[in-house]
């Protein structure tokens, strides 16, 4: 099983839920078919393992199922059609470099029931890897991001804060307009736009902006070679 | 039938042929009669009238259809009858002119009231047929236009009564009876008349005055002088008014002063040096700032300009009292001083600001402002209760606990952080208890109850248990000396508090070695409590126990000391050793060594209680010193308290370990709000999340936003809830 056809699964997994995922308001069959998504997820997951021995091997034919999926950055174009099958792919990403899912039991106080989930995350070093992989020329201040959070965060990546980084860098500009701190972001990206107000005057946006399409073409050049 | 016909030939009406000759002169001849009579009423002659014969001649006239005559007539003979009166008054000189017009306006009165009983029919057949003026109003407007309106007449008039106005105003007497009747007859003249000729100048003479006789006050007077003297002046212009104006003049002529001697000096009153707003809350001069309230009361923005000063003041000096480090010396003296101030403000509200509820909570505002501003002060006034629970309630009314617990309760309500005050609470109140004898049972547990209502049940259940416990455990200590108490001998006797885990604010501590003397007790005691409680776990809380020990010194004193339980350990190893070093003080009691420390330092250092001796002598505790018993200790006191476990202020290590425990508390209570907020709604954004969360909380903390954050994080982690698919800052909960 390569990761060609790991991914084709994913896809096909995932694209039943996002059809429903749209509209707000989630009837109780729908997040019944969540769960039902969940296990044949983690159900995948448990197949890629048995399957491949090493994690970090895969990590390695990354940019070789990007390339397939013509999502690698390109000078001539832009293409703003791809931005879902992007983040599908970077949803992806995250799917197969999560930690062993560790199955674990967990009390929540108000409640007193017991809850089973996956605890689903991602080791900062194995995230930062990641990111600059798959993000390079889509991240304006990924350079900037993956420095900050090597330096100063200590637990694990979750889910959530790895989908919200790539919306962020979506939404954000190289002078961090576009930031608004009412805007419900993960609290590690608060922490980021903070440091990089502190580090930086605004002035200096413009430095930003010519050291990020340097670090562009780097990634790019490094990665050309795995093709 | 026949018969009827007849009856009705017979009879013939025939119309009156008889015709009216009337004298062609008879309307002159009438119209003279009337003139002359009405001239007599001028002349004030009117005695020799008949009343009767005029009406009927002016009756008859009107029926014959001379009225018209009968009208022109009478407007021509008043009019020059006015008309002299006018020029008798524009004679008039001096003081005599007010006097004249007066009394020709009687005059005039009296007569009008003649004439127009007289010509009543014509007032109601002609006047009213041909849309006429009556005839009342008629003679006051030939009186307006022929007396009031003459060029000599109307400036003059008015001139006069301004002056005579201002002339009182600079403390004259002015004939106000003369006056009451001139304005009464501009009044009757018609609004327009009052307005035009007295009021519209009157106002605008008097807004000059003032603004004169302000500018003048408010460079030579102080504050409360000035105050005082526009409340006079302000009386004065409503006497004015009920005296000789007409009553709606009221309201304009008070705005006149209240703009003049107030509004437009309102922020230089205010901010007098020395005497203004800020100096009279300072000396409690409850009577300028009664006036201040009353007089500003009455100027648009002049409450709310007292209010913010006032705000602003208690805002700025709450501020310095909170962040003034002597007074956070004193945990005690620091409260103290903050519920003075709350009377303080308090009084001044009630007696000088009429109870204004504005007042009131712009006060309460600023005071939950400041005293938040301290991140201590949830512990100061838990040490204040403390203080005033374990010795200044002694031989106090119980009416007087009521009032302190009652203010302390006011200082509880402007706390954010209610959560960390309840844990300092519970930790004093357990210190309270365990040290045992003075407390006073009903006040504390009347504090309880105000929590309780303040707070919920939740808030003090497990103070509430921790009193529960106490009760228990005495019922235990009985028992257990019923059981074994004979075959104990006289050995030392042991008191046991059994506290529940949970409720108390224990903290996981190794157990020290007891003496030899005591081990054997303790265990006889877990046997026995285990033995009647089965599935129980004790654990010795040996950090929070006192002792009391009898010792006798060298020189023959004996003295019954009250120790620590650690301190008790420490002097019961020196019945079989002369000297101690620190280190074998440490192994044979393993006493955490900042306590050990502590203990020996209130054993060893302080003055009039230092049982022990110490050698180097010094403040400090040092690892290599060697300690003895000290011989020559002598007290005039046969019991001797050391060290007693009385709460203090914290130092900022344990300030800092509270503070994570506080934190770590509020975790679950704020992931419990956002489930329970999203369970309710399913889908929510996540501005709408935090400001719900933060407001659910509000009763027992502030919820800090960036917290909230985190634990939605966690929450999503966890499964709870999920991101809209569409939406990023919506969050749905997941059932």
């Amino acid at each position: 099983m390569d990761i060609f056809q790991i991914y084709g699964r994913y896809c096909e997994v995932t694209s039943e839920t996002l059809d429903y995922g749209g509209d707000g308001y989630r009837p109780v069959s729908e997040s019944k078919k969540a769960a039902l998504c969940r296990d044949a997820l983690s159900h995948l997951l448990q197949l890629v393992e048995s399957r491949l021995d090493k994690r970090v091997p895969i990590l390695e034919d990354v940019p070789m199922l990007m390339s397939r999926l013509d999502l690698m950055v390109r000078y001539d174009r832009l293409r703003v059609a791809d931005s879902f099958e992007f983040s599908r792919f970077y949803n992806f990403v995250f799917f197969i470099c999560r930690e062993n899912g560790q199955r674990s039991i967990k009390l929540l106080e108000p409640y007193k029931h017991t809850y089973l989930f996956f605890n689903c995350s991602l080791a900062v070093s194995r995230a930062i890897m990641a990111w600059k992989l798959v993000l390079s020329g889509r991240f304006r201040l990924l350079n900037q991001w993956c420095s900050f959070v090597e330096k100063n965060q200590r637990h694990n990546i979750s889910e959530d804060t790895w989908r919200q980084v790539l919306a962020f860098s979506r939404c954000v500009h190289e002078n961090l307009e576009g930031y608004d701190p009412e805007g419900a972001w993960p609290v590690l990206v608060d922490e980021f736009v903070e440091h990089m107000y502190r580090v930086n005057g605004s002035e200096d946006a413009r430095n930003f902006c010519c050291s990020c399409s340097d670090s562009e073409i780097q990634a790019i050049d490094e990665s050309l070679p795995g093709l | 039938m026949n018969c009827s016909n007849q009856k009705k030939r017979s009879f013939n009406i025939e119309a009156f042929k008889h015709k009216v000759v009337v004298d062609p002169n008879y309307a002159d001849k009438t119209w003279r009669l009337l003139e002359h009579a009405i001239d007599e009423i001028y002349n004030k002659n009117a005695s020799g009238l008949s009343f009767e014969e005029l009406y009927r001649n002016a009756y008859n006239m009107v029926l014959h259809k001379y009225g018209e005559k009968l009208y022109t007539g009478l407007v021509s003979t008043m009019t020059s009858h006015l008309v002299t009166m006018s020029r008798c008054i524009e004679n008039a000189h001096g003081e005599m002119f007010l006097e004249e017009l007066n009394s020709k306006w009687a005059d005039h009165n009296k007569a009008l009231q003649m004439i127009r009983d007289i010509l009543m029919y014509m007032d109601r057949s002609y006047v009213h047929g041909s849309q006429k003026t009556p005839v009342h109003e008629l003679g006051l407007n030939l009186w307006r236009d022929n007396v009031i309106y003459v060029t000599g007449i109307q400036s003059r008039l008015q001139n006069i009564v301004l002056q005579l106005i201002h002339k009182e105003r600079t403390g004259q007497i002015i004939n106000q009876g003369l006056m009451r009747n001139i304005i009464k007859m501009l009044s009757d003249l018609g609004p327009s008349v009052y307005q035009v000729n007295f009021e519209r100048p009157f106002l605008e003479a008097s807004g000059d005055f003032y603004s004169i006789e302000s500018r003048e006050f408010i460079e030579c007077c102080d504050c409360g002088d000035y105050l005082q003297k526009a409340e006079r002046r302000l009386n004065e212009e409503i006497d004015r008014v009920s005296h000789y104006l007409d009553a709606k003049s009221e309201v304009k002529i008070t705005n006149v002063v209240e703009k003049e001697m107030i509004a437009n000096h309102m922020t230089r009153l205010v901010h007098m040096e020395d005497s203004g707003l800020v100096n009279m809350i300072i000396d409690d001069k409850y009577e300028d700032l009664k006036r201040f309230y009353n007089l500003f009361h009455r100027v648009p923005n002049g409450l709310s300009t007292i209010r913010e000063v006032m705000m602003s003041y208690s805002r700025e000096t709450g501020m310095q009292l909170v962040t003034d480090p002597e007074k956070l010396k004193d945990p005690v003296e620091f409260v103290q001083c903050l519920l003075n101030k709350k009377d303080k403000y308090d009084k001044i509200i009630t007696l000088a600001f009429n109870n204004d509820k504005s007042f009131q909570n712009a006060l309460n505002s600023s005071f939950e402002f400041f005293i938040n501003r301290n991140p201590r002060s949830p512990e100061f006034i838990s040490l204040f209760v403390d203080d005033k629970l374990r010795k200044g309630l002694k031989g106090v009314g119980e009416d007087d606990v009521e009032v302190v617990l009652d203010k302390v309760m006011m200082m509880f309500r402007f706390l954010h952080e209610k959560d960390v005050f309840e844990k300092y609470y519970k930790q004093h109140l357990a210190k309270r208890l365990l040290s045992g004898k003075d407390v006073s049972d009903d006040a504390e547990r009347s504090l309880i109850l105000k929590l309780k209502t303040e707070c919920g049940y939740q808030f003090t259940s497990k103070l509430e248990g921790m009193f529960t416990d106490m009760k228990t455990s005495q019922d235990t200590n009985d028992g257990f000396y019923l059981k074994h108490g004979a075959d104990l001998g006289d050995g030392p006797s042991l008191v046991v508090q059994v506290l529940t885990t949970g409720s108390w604010p224990t903290q996981p501590s190794a157990t020290c070695n007891l003496p030899a003397e005591l081990t054997s007790l303790c265990d006889k005691f877990r046997s026995y409590y285990l033995g009647t409680h089965s599935g129980r776990r004790l654990s010795w809380q040996t950090n929070m126990g006192t002792a009391d020990i009898k010792a006798n010194f060298g020189t023959g004193q004996k003295h019954e000391l009250t120790v620590s339980t650690y301190q008790m350990c420490v002097l019961m190893l020196f019945n079989n050793a002369e000297r101690l070093t620190y280190k074998e003080l440490e192994q044979a009691t393993e006493i955490p060594s900042l306590d050990l420390k502590r203990c020996l330092q209130s054993m060893a250092c302080v003055k009039g209680k230092n049982v022990l001796k110490k050698e180097p002598m010094s403040k400090d505790i040092g690892e290599d010193d060697v300690f003895s018993v000290n011989d020559k200790f002598s007290s005039k006191f046969f019991k001797v308290r050391i060290g007693t476990v009385v709460a203090q202020k914290e130092t900022e290590p344990e300030k800092h370990e509270t503070r994570q425990r506080v934190e770590e508390d509020r975790k679950p209570q704020i992931e419990a709000a956002i489930v329970r907020i999203m369970k309710a709604r399913r889908v929510l954004d996540h501005n709408n999340v935090i400001t719900e969360v933060i407001k659910q909380l509000q009763p027992r903390f502030l919820a800090n936003p960036s917290e909230i954050k985190k634990r939605i994080e966690s929450l999503i982690e966890r499964d709870f809830l999920e991101r809209d698919g569409s939406d990023r800052k919506l969050y749905q909960y997941l059932a």
